[in-house]
């Protein structure tokens, strides 16, 4: 070889060679295109079109999830190397009041504003759905609480609605209820206002139910027209069920979002998860935790417990969802 | 033409009353947030009027360049960043969701799983981690760890979108391709993807919104020059709890980053319209 | 090296520099000094400052970072700012990855607790108080004549490793338009808890409906319940890092202002969980007129005034039972530290010098952070045409009392998570939804835990 007497280079170059030899020697017998199956050539062409989703996952994802599921068998103040302890922190979380309240106050949070803000967004959607006049204006105006999102700004909003002597105080006022609670400063009421926000917010699930409908063949309509179905039978029997897919995305979403959610109680409360920690949700709890009291080990124990939580809520879904989500795909 | 869907029943002027009135509940905070941001910082918490007593524009002209830096610096940065993460997200999520739709592999449901559990940890646990790996890669101080993870399909929320709107078109019209001689890659590109606009158009809008408003990974990864702060990071900057504060001037620039995404839901909303009722395809 | 014994002579030969002290600090001069000393001054570098603050605090910063590139022009100084709390959520992500700007802005028990993980810089070798240490390899950082109770807050084991921006002290704001309305006069020189108590129930008889006398500031606001305490065991915290007191002082405490609610003397629960979900100057019952009294810091004056139509003026917090055992402090209210891992720890060192000691950059940052920390630069900061009345008020206020004080007392660094607990057991006793005696077993023992 006359390659073996340069430099380092050369050493580099011929380290390569035999690799790309073998595989330029071996690529025609081993990927003969026409002797691979069928079944074999489509999982090949699944994997290319997740190449971009499986170097994320591998690249990105992967190692931060796994970083935190080490750093929760550990106490980690972020500032020194993480020291293991094993199951301290889950242990510690059994006999945490504030965790019990936190626990609480998000089952309420979820169970509450998930079926409202779905139900609102399933009636708006097939409401709006209809052609009117300026439709694409009306769309725009339910759409736009979404748009602030949950910011500092719509905190103030907020807390002007709710607050003392505020908006909401004037109007029932006016139905003749004149000692109403303190709403968003009263520990009993405040988490409500929360699923206010959240009820009125609906907007993401409302444009993905308007892009469903948008899909169900017209025909379908028109044929149950002409065996005179009745418009309720009609929504039952053909846009409840074509939109099944939707519905379930977005009540998965919905729950995944609604467990998380952090930053209308973090903006709304000042981050204090208060008053009285009345809507000191569970991911704002971890937060304080974490990022609070510096205790990284604690917080990502409360994320793991949160994610099997949320596991086992999405799995029954889907299992449920057997039952009532209907697939175009599968009628093939 | 027909229409179709509830409250056919109802009398359109009471239907179109009740619209408006729901609009009306709808957009009191935007005008809450319009009127206070037109009053003098003093006035603004209070009183609880919707309409100034004195008006002033000063929110808006002070808060322009309240920061030191101007605003038009960090709106052109938050429309780069959207651009980017939403042609991102369109690319590599529908990819991944045509595999997960369409295509029989094995470990499909495990990745499957795997790609929703990974939506299910919260940000507070995975961000200290992902700091650390972003700053083995360099990045810190630049958009990449905000943009390149969108190219890598990691938002999985859009492939999960996309995969259950993939599902719910009909899979002759695959098969009618295939025996056409299409191959996969031009069946995704001629009759899915098309066919999957309005839940694209739902991508690109979601993508675009939660990017403009993503404060706190924008915060950890641009900090090193306010040249470079989006949106966001600096709206963050007007209110402290611990020194004077701006609020009417947050009010003002709140309103004003307000505009950008307004104005892609209207443009993008149209696309919501071209199902496959309007496509003709079904035809 | 900087230590308790160098500080004690320093605060003792302050005076004498002060009378004589130039307009312009020896920053200009610092970069030839320590060349002639042999210590490496980068021609060009690039450093990252950071700090937390509204827009106010920006415009002056982002003003002498100006001033300071045009007297260094191969130095080139990056800004990072937010609000305080989405500040330190940045800080403490960077800081897991050693990550910190070059000069960061920090406070209270953040120096302890980021100087004992080693994210810090000891400051030593780049600061003197001492004449004689001026010309010592790498000294930039000028400490003659600083308050020695706010050099000891920035001190961490005998090393300094935050520089302090400016002093404030605790103080009682009230509203002068509102009283002279009631026809009283505040509160005299020397008065007790018991005389405050007593005020309040008269001042009600004289207020409109819906003003109280005084903001609920038993868990938030100023340093309440550590001047409390501090009134009668001299610290809050042992030697080794625990509390002082125990359960009973916890529940007095509480008890002395769920009497004064009891009476309607304070705003209700719910309107300060209102001021606390805002937790901007905006949102505080003084400033709203819902309170004639507030417990704060000194430095909330000059915050507070131009958000209010009513004249608003300042006293020193009540005495404790022991009167002569003095519970309130001056200190740092905010620290320049330097990073560990920043590679032009020197320039660092430069800006911060040039932040407390150059004239024009003394007079930029005003009294916006606190007083300067030595008399010198006080009376540089005074003669300043952008001083507001309210300004002023604050320096006379801590010239007038700050002598009577105390130097700052050192927190332990688990120490920051105190705040949050005790706010919450003063927020469940306020709106009910506990008693004081649970609500300060509770809270004894999270602080505990949160200390070991």
């Amino acid at each position: 070889m006359q390659l073996e007497s340069r430099g380092s280079q050369a050493r580099a170059v011929r380290a390569w060679l035999p690799r790309a030899g073998g595989l330029v020697e071996q690529g025609p017998g081993r990927l003969p295109r026409r002797k691979l199956s069928r079944r074999q050539r489509e999982a090949l062409a699944a994997y290319l079109f997740l190449l971009p989703w499986l170097v994320g996952m591998v690249g990105i994802t992967l190692g931060p999830m796994l970083a935190s599921l080490w750093i929760s068998f550990t106490r980690y103040n972020l500032l020194s190397p993480p020291h293991w302890i094993g199951l301290g922190n889950y242990d510690a979380l059994l006999h945490d009041p504030l965790f019990a309240s936190a626990v609480k106050v998000t089952l309420l949070y979820v169970g509450v504003s998930v079926p409202i803000q779905i139900g609102f967004a399933l009636f708006l959607a097939v409401l709006l759905n209809r052609g009117m006049k300026a439709l694409g204006l009306v769309r725009a105006v339910y759409y736009i609480p979404s748009l602030l999102g949950s910011s500092v700004a719509i905190a103030i909003v907020w807390r002007t609605l709710f607050g003392y002597d505020g908006t909401v105080d004037r109007v029932v006022e006016l139905f003749g209820w004149h000692n109403p609670p303190a709403w968003i400063d009263d520990p009993h009421t405040a988490v409500y206002t929360l699923v206010v926000l959240a009820a009125w917010q609906f907007g993401a699930p409302m444009i993905i139910f308007l892009a469903g409908l948008r899909n169900i063949p017209k025909e379908l309509y028109e044929a149950a027209d002409v065996d005179g179905a009745h418009r309720w039978l009609q929504f039952r029997r053909i846009t409840l069920p074509l939109l099944s897919p939707l519905i379930l995305f977005n009540l998965v979403l919905q729950v995944i979002g609604s467990f998380q959610a952090f930053t209308p109680a973090y903006v709304i409360s000042g981050g204090t998860g208060g008053p009285a920690s009345s809507t000191l949700f569970y991911t704002l709890y971890l937060y304080q935790e974490a990022f609070g009291q510096l205790d990284m080990g604690y917080g990502s124990a409360m994320a793991w417990v949160l994610l099997v939580a949320i596991v086992a809520v999405t799995a029954a879904i889907f299992a449920t969802s057997r039952r009532w989500v209907f697939y175009m795909d599968r009628q093939a | 033409m027909r229409r179709h869907g509830l409250g056919r029943r109802l009398p359109r002027g009471v239907l179109h009353l009740l619209i408006v009135a729901g609009g009306v509940v709808m957009l009191y905070p935007l005008l809450w947030m319009i009127g206070s941001s037109l009053k003098p910082e003093s006035q603004i918490f209070s009183t609880s009027s919707i309409l100034p007593s004195t008006w002033t524009v000063s929110n808006y002209t002070q808060g322009w360049t309240g920061l030191g830096y101007s605003m038009t610096g960090f709106l052109v940065n938050s429309l780069v960043l959207c651009a980017l993460c939403v042609a991102g997200n369109l690319i590599s999520c529908s990819l991944a969701a045509f595999a997960f739709a369409r295509l029989r592999f094995p470990l499909r449901k495990v990745l499957f799983a795997l790609m929703l559990a990974s939506i299910m940890l919260p940000l507070h646990a995975t961000i200290v981690p992902q700091y650390i790996l972003f700053k083995y890669f360099g990045w810190i101080g630049t958009i990449l760890p905000l943009v390149v993870p969108k190219f890598l399909a990691v938002d999985a929320f859009f492939v999960f979108l996309l995969v259950q709107f993939i599902r719910t078109i009909p899979r002759e019209l695959d098969d009618s391709a295939e025996v056409d001689g299409c191959g996969r890659f031009r069946l995704f590109v001629r009759i899915i993807l098309p066919l999957s606009i309005p839940a694209l158009a739902t991508t690109a809008i979601f993508t675009f919104l939660w990017t403009w408003g993503d404060f706190f990974t924008q915060l950890v990864y641009l900090s090193g020059n306010p040249a470079s702060f989006t949106v966001p990071v600096a709206l963050g900057a007007f209110v402290d709890s611990t020194s004077q504060s701006s609020w009417g001037q947050l009010l003002a620039m709140s309103l004003v980053s307000l505009l950008p995404i307004f104005g892609f839901f209207i443009a993008f909303q149209r696309l919501l319209l071209d199902g496959i009722s309007t496509t003709g395809l079904r035809g | 090296m900087v230590t308790r014994r160098d500080f004690l002579r320093l605060a003792a030969g302050a005076g004498a520099v002060a009378a004589t002290a130039p307009l312009v600090g020896v920053s200009a001069g610092a970069a030839t000094r320590s060349k002639a000393a042999g210590s490496p001054v980068p021609k060009t570098a690039d450093i990252e400052v950071a700090w937390w603050g509204g827009t106010t605090r920006d415009a002056r910063t982002e003003g002498v970072i100006e001033l300071f590139e045009k007297i260094h022009p191969g130095w080139h100084l990056t800004p990072f700012f937010s609000n305080f709390s989405d500040y330190f959520d940045a800080m403490n992500v960077r800081a897991a990855a050693n990550n910190l700007p070059d000069v960061l802005q920090l406070g209270g028990s953040y120096v302890p607790e980021y100087a004992n993980e080693h994210q810090l810089l000891s400051l030593d070798r780049y600061s003197y108080g001492d004449p004689a240490d001026r010309y010592k390899s790498g000294n930039v950082i000028d400490l003659e004549g600083f308050d020695t109770g706010q050099l000891l807050g920035g001190t961490v084991g005998r090393h300094l490793y935050a520089v302090t921006l400016g002093g404030n002290m605790p103080a009682v704001v009230y509203n002068k338009s509102m009283l002279a309305k009631a026809g009283m006069q505040p509160p005299p020189k020397g008065y007790s808890w018991t005389d405050f108590a007593n005020y309040l129930a008269e001042l009600k008889k004289s207020l409109p409906k819906g003003v109280y006398p005084c903001d609920d500031n038993s868990g938030t606001g100023g340093p309440v319940m550590q001047v409390w305490v501090q009134q009668k065991y001299q610290h809050m915290y042992t030697r080794s890092g625990q509390l002082s007191f125990g359960v009973p002082e916890l529940e007095g405490y509480f008890q002395y202002w769920a009497a004064l609610r009891a009476k309607g003397l304070i705003v209700p629960g719910t309107l300060e969980a209102a001021a606390i979900e805002n937790g901007t100057n905006e949102g505080n019952p003084l400033v709203l007129g819902q309170a004639a009294f507030t417990f704060i810091w000194s430095n909330y004056l000059s915050q507070y005034q131009p958000l209010m139509k009513d004249t608003i003026g300042m006293i020193r917090y009540p005495l404790g039972p022991k009167g002569s055992l003095v519970g309130d402090f001056t200190q740092a209210s905010q620290f320049f530290s330097v990073s560990a891992h920043s590679k032009a720890p020197y320039v660092a060192a430069e800006f911060i010098n040039f932040c407390v000691n150059n004239g024009h950059a003394v007079q930029a940052l005003g009294v916006e952070r606190g007083i300067p920390a030595a008399v010198r630069n006080e009376k540089v900061v005074l003669a300043s045409p952008r001083l507001t009345a309210s300004d002023r008020a604050e320096v006379a206020f801590e010239s007038e009392y700050g002598p009577l004080t105390r130097g700052q007392p050192v927190a332990p660094g688990k120490s920051g998570a105190l705040t949050t607990i005790f706010q919450n057991a003063a927020q469940d006793i306020a709106l009910g939804t506990a008693s004081v005696t649970d609500a300060s077993e509770q809270a004894m023992s999270l602080a505990q835990k949160a200390l070991s």
